[in-house]
């Protein structure tokens, strides 16, 4: 059934773009988190995505196959701490700096509006296997 | 029963799996819109379809045939990925609609037949 395997992939999809939207959710709650269990700020998250090509069963037997997206984790983004002048904080240090988390909320917004976007267009992928399906099923009706 | 088992029969339903086939890669490609280094596919078999029966001389039996080829949509972005979601969102749509247009002709001569068959 290529539609059920066309419906798996918008899935994937899906499932990744979601996952992208709970980061940056993360990302931007924690945007001025200065403790975390670690010690130190929060850091910045970042969703990694693989594709899920290669060895798949389809191209062992020699059909093309199409690819699904794999969310390959969530890391941590090494940029610095962004170090903010708050004597009267009580995590600033000797200086007066508090270390705050690497976020910068116009980056956080503009990846959000992409996980959107990326998020309808696997919808209208997903209706339109639907609709296919659908219209299949009326042969002969 | 040359309208059931016919050759145009065969050609639409070879037809209409080419189009499930593309909705697929397509689908894929939208999957890995935002995967780095992805570069999208798509599925030629218009092509295929045309040498196809050049070479069956119109006489002979005609296949379709579908490839799946990487065919990059334009200049590649920061993180090497070559996908244009409007493009891609643009086949998708065409796709769909000549999966639809193929399944009509099919229904359309199922219902030719039915009516032969009722006599009314």
């Amino acid at each position: 059934m290529d539609e059920v395997s066309a419906l798996d992939i918008s899935a994937s999809g899906l499932v990744a773009q979601r996952l992208r939207l709970n980061v940056v959710a993360e990302n931007l709650a924690n945007a001025e988190t200065t403790r975390t269990a670690d010690g130190g700020p929060y850091r910045r998250k970042v969703a990694i995505f693989g594709s899920d090509g290669g060895e798949s069963f389809g191209q062992t037997l020699g059909a093309a196959q199409a690819d699904a997206v794999r969310v390959l984790g969530v890391e941590e983004s090494d940029e610095p701490a962004r170090m903010v002048h708050q004597p009267g904080h009580p995590d600033a240090n000797a200086e007066g700096y508090v270390m705050l988390p690497n976020i910068n909320p116009v980056l956080e917004m503009v990846d959000l509006l992409g996980a959107t976007r990326a998020y309808e267009a696997n919808i209208t992928a997903l209706q339109a296997a639907k609709s296919m399906a659908m219209k299949a099923l009326e042969i002969g009706r | 029963m040359q309208i059931v088992f016919d050759e145009t029969n065969r050609l639409l339903s070879e037809m209409v799996q080419g189009a499930k086939l593309r909705h697929q890669i397509l689908s894929g490609n939208l999957a890995n819109v935002d995967t780095p280094g992805y570069e999208p596919k798509d599925v030629s078999f218009a092509a295929a379809l045309t040498q196809a029966r050049q070479a069956a001389g119109g006489g002979g039996t005609v296949q379709v045939q579908t490839n799946v080829v990487s065919e990059p949509d334009g200049p590649a972005r920061q993180d090497g990925n070559t996908v244009q979601l409007d493009r891609q969102m643009a086949k998708l749509a065409q796709n769909t609609l000549w999966h639809n247009s193929m399944l009509q002709m099919l229904s359309t001569r199922m219902a030719i037949l039915k009516s032969a068959i009722k006599g009314s």
